[in-house]
């Protein structure tokens, strides 16, 4: 039998409208994940910098929790756990908050750094230069924050790409479901998941060249 | 509440899934160490092909779901190589070929986080690339190279959570199981959770102050 598999990917590729099907699905999960993450990232962040014990106290429990556990278990307990206290979201729900918050912590981290990378020496030599309060903010805070943050923050994106897999565990069909769902009714489950790993290969490597190119033109080091 | 009594006896069960997480994590880390470091060297060396390969490796591990890359194993071990394999067979073949990706990359930027100028004094006190490359420079790689690889445990930790997909008796596997005998889901996966908290967060912790330790150094 040795070396007898001939490999078959066009049993695979015809099945391309489903595939497209779960790359909109995955697509609407990231995009709508990095909005909300970034929501959560930003009130983190917030929280983070407080001087108030109480905030800050609650907003790192928030990060350290979800940057110390697996996203597999989060949803599970968002899907799983919550039904289980008659609280019931849909799979896409549940994966779409586990994601966001479990992002969110993690872009909590990265824009604090942001915020604390813009000194307070670089505030008051922008004030004794003369520049307004808006001023310093729109050509000082911002510019540089955006600078400090803009790659890690696409680092991130793309690790909203490869965690939007683990959504296919409770049933979002995205293109991981949709691979396995193709891969038994065609018996041809290795070359499913080989194309789809070279979709997924394929997008992380363009929009990380994307990001890098964007960072090098709009956020260049202006010190 | 009256499943809570039998949850507290499944602590003993919890507590050897932990010791699984932890196991098969650990030897991930250790295989994928030894493999990335080899292709970092391969990775830093002038010859291109070898340069290209690596580089190839670290992109194509770092940038696939590790959730794809456990069924293109878990598929492609019996096809390629027509052999029945285990859940761990497939679960810590693929951890250690991912691991290695991540490894390689880390170990290639603590090389050449190494001041220039050490390279520079080892050649001009005689020593050769080899002799310069493990007495000099990869000492003290090694060394800048400890914050990322305890960080890289930590993934390895959460990412290893994925093998119970395919039947492995890890952590969460242990946690859905008891689910599913005793209907007590919260309970479970709130234990579940704590303990990956305890020991990923430990890790954190301990990283943390290894950090500090090294930059006062």
């Amino acid at each position: 039998m040795r070396g007898s598999y001939t490999f078959d990917f066009m049993a695979v590729l015809r099945y391309w409208p489903e595939l497209l099907q779960g790359a909109y699905v995955a697509a609407t999960l990231i995009i709508f994940t990095f909005i909300l993450g970034t929501v959560f990232g930003i009130f983190g962040a917030i929280g983070r910098i407080s001087r108030r014990r109480t905030v800050y106290a609650v907003s790192t429990f928030y990060v350290e929790l979800f940057r110390n556990t697996p996203l597999l278990v989060q949803m599970y307990i968002l899907y799983y756990g919550l039904d289980a206290l008659s609280i019931n979201l849909s799979a896409f729900t549940a994966a779409l908050l586990a994601m966001s918050l479990n992002s969110g912590a993690y872009e909590t981290e990265i824009i604090r750094g942001g915020i604390i990378a813009v000194g307070k020496g670089q505030l008051e030599a922008a004030f004794s230069l003369g520049m307004t309060y808006t001023q310093t903010l729109r050509r000082v805070v911002i510019p540089y924050a955006l600078q400090v943050i803009f790659p890690p923050l696409g680092n991130q994106f793309i690790g909203i790409i490869l965690g939007s897999s683990v959504a296919s565990v409770i049933t979002v069909p995205e293109i991981t479901y949709v691979a396995l769902n193709i891969g038994s009714r065609s018996y041809r489950d290795f070359e499913t998941f080989l194309v789809i790993w070279v979709i997924y290969l394929v997008l992380n490597l363009i929009l990380s060249a994307l990001f890098k190119l964007t960072g090098r033109i709009a956020f260049q080091p202006i010190l | 509440m009256e499943n809570q009594p039998v949850v507290i006896q499944y602590i003993v069960f919890f507590a050897k899934a932990a010791g699984v997480t932890l196991g098969i994590s650990a030897l991930s880390l250790a295989v994928g160490s030894v493999i990335g470091f080899g292709f970092s060297l391969m990775r830093i060396s002038k010859q291109r092909i070898l340069s290209l390969l690596t580089f190839a490796y670290a992109e194509i591990f770092r940038g696939t779901p590790i959730l794809v890359q456990l069924f293109l194993v878990y598929f492609g071990l019996p096809i390629v190589f027509h052999i029945n394999v285990s859940a761990f067979t497939t679960v810590a073949v693929s951890m250690i070929l991912y691991t290695a990706g991540y490894m390689t990359e880390i170990f290639r930027a603590a090389i050449q986080a190494v001041d220039r100028g050490q390279w520079d004094a080892s050649y001009t006190i005689g020593m050769t690339y080899t002799q310069a490359l493990f007495k000099v420079v990869v000492p003290q790689a090694m060394r800048i190279a400890v914050p990322p690889t305890l960080g890289q445990f930590i993934s390895i930790l959460k990412d290893s959570s994925l093998a119970s997909i395919i039947g492995f008796m890890e952590l969460t596997k242990a946690g859905m199981a008891v689910r599913a005998r005793t209907s007590s889901t919260l309970l479970a996966f709130t234990i579940v959770t704590c303990l990956y908290f305890v020991i990923c967060y430990g890790l954190s912790i301990a990283s943390r102050r290894v950090e500090l330790r090294l930059k006062k150094a």
